[in-house]
């Protein structure tokens, strides 16, 4: 193991958060969008977040240098497994002078709550903030180890 | 048996690097904390080695006039036992951040002391006290 870890770590889960904001931003712009490719009205999206372990690339032969105790396999970096898509009926709205309106008059909406949007990106705001806390920490670290050279 | 590790190491030079490699590890496990603070179901984890450390400080101490120089720690890497979200994640945030501050200093601190004794090293070598 090494800074890098701790970096890798860090960067995960700053473009996991970064991902979680562009899906709350795609749902409020989209609160009145009616059309879709899919079709009917835009549905609302989820990033649904998991804990992925160390493997691979920096992960494969991470062992503690001090100890021989393999703590980099028990380590997880976070990932964005699934961007889940909610297909309620949407929110149905009578306004009969919209051309999606049906033969009732209604129109459907996407189903978007923009408080919960809101605080959904504030929230991811706070989380990139802390991540990027982690990785300015251990950069400093590193370059602190660097100054016994001086 | 490293014996230009203990002419070098008067003053723990071989202690303060092994705590400054646990320090680093310990700073991975805080970051993948941090990172998965949102992950549904993740337990917080948490790096310990003090007791491992001091023991093995001890046992290379009592090792003789010649201890190897080698110090074997085990740290412990332990899963946070404590209130979970309604989602089963146990991490939090301010815990992890004031961990991170607090092993940030004890890692500056290390590199200071380790600092310190390379200087006394040379100063040693060269005969010139400042």
């Amino acid at each position: 193991m090494n800074f890098f870890t701790a970096l890798d770590i860090s960067a995960s889960g700053l473009s996991a958060q970064q991902t979680r904001l562009n899906v709350s931003s795609s749902n409020l712009a989209n609160m009145e969008s009616t059309r879709s490719p899919e079709g009917g009205p835009y549905k609302r999206r989820e990033a649904v977040f998991a804990a992925t372990p160390l493997e691979g690339g920096f992960g494969a032969a991470l062992h503690s240098a001090a100890a021989d105790v393999a703590v980099g396999e028990n380590l997880a970096g976070v990932e964005v497994a699934e961007i889940k898509r909610d297909d309620g009926p949407g929110r149905m709205v009578y306004d009969p002078g919209h051309p999606d309106a049906d033969e009732d008059g209604y129109v459907a909406y996407p189903d978007i709550n923009p408080l919960e949007e809101m605080v959904n990106i504030m929230l991811a705001g706070r989380s990139y903030e802390a991540n990027l806390n982690a990785a300015t920490t251990a950069k400093n670290m590193a370059q602190k180890a660097l100054e016994i050279m001086r | 048996m490293n014996i230009s590790n203990n002419w070098l190491n008067p003053g723990g030079v071989s202690l303060l690097k092994t705590a400054l490699d646990l320090f680093r590890d310990r700073q991975a496990v805080i970051a993948s904390n941090v990172a998965n603070l949102d992950t549904p179901g993740y337990k917080a984890k948490r790096l310990d080695f003090q007791s491992s450390l001091r023991a093995a400080v001890e046992a290379e101490r009592s090792d003789g006039p010649l201890p190897s120089g080698k110090l074997e720690v085990n740290p412990i890497l332990s899963e946070v036992e404590g209130p979970a979200g309604p989602d089963g994640n146990t991490v939090s945030l301010e815990r992890e951040m004031a961990l991170m501050n607090k092993n940030d200093v004890l890692y500056k601190s290390s590199v200071e002391l380790i600092s310190k004794e390379l200087d006394l090293l040379a100063a040693a070598v060269s005969g010139d006290v400042r």
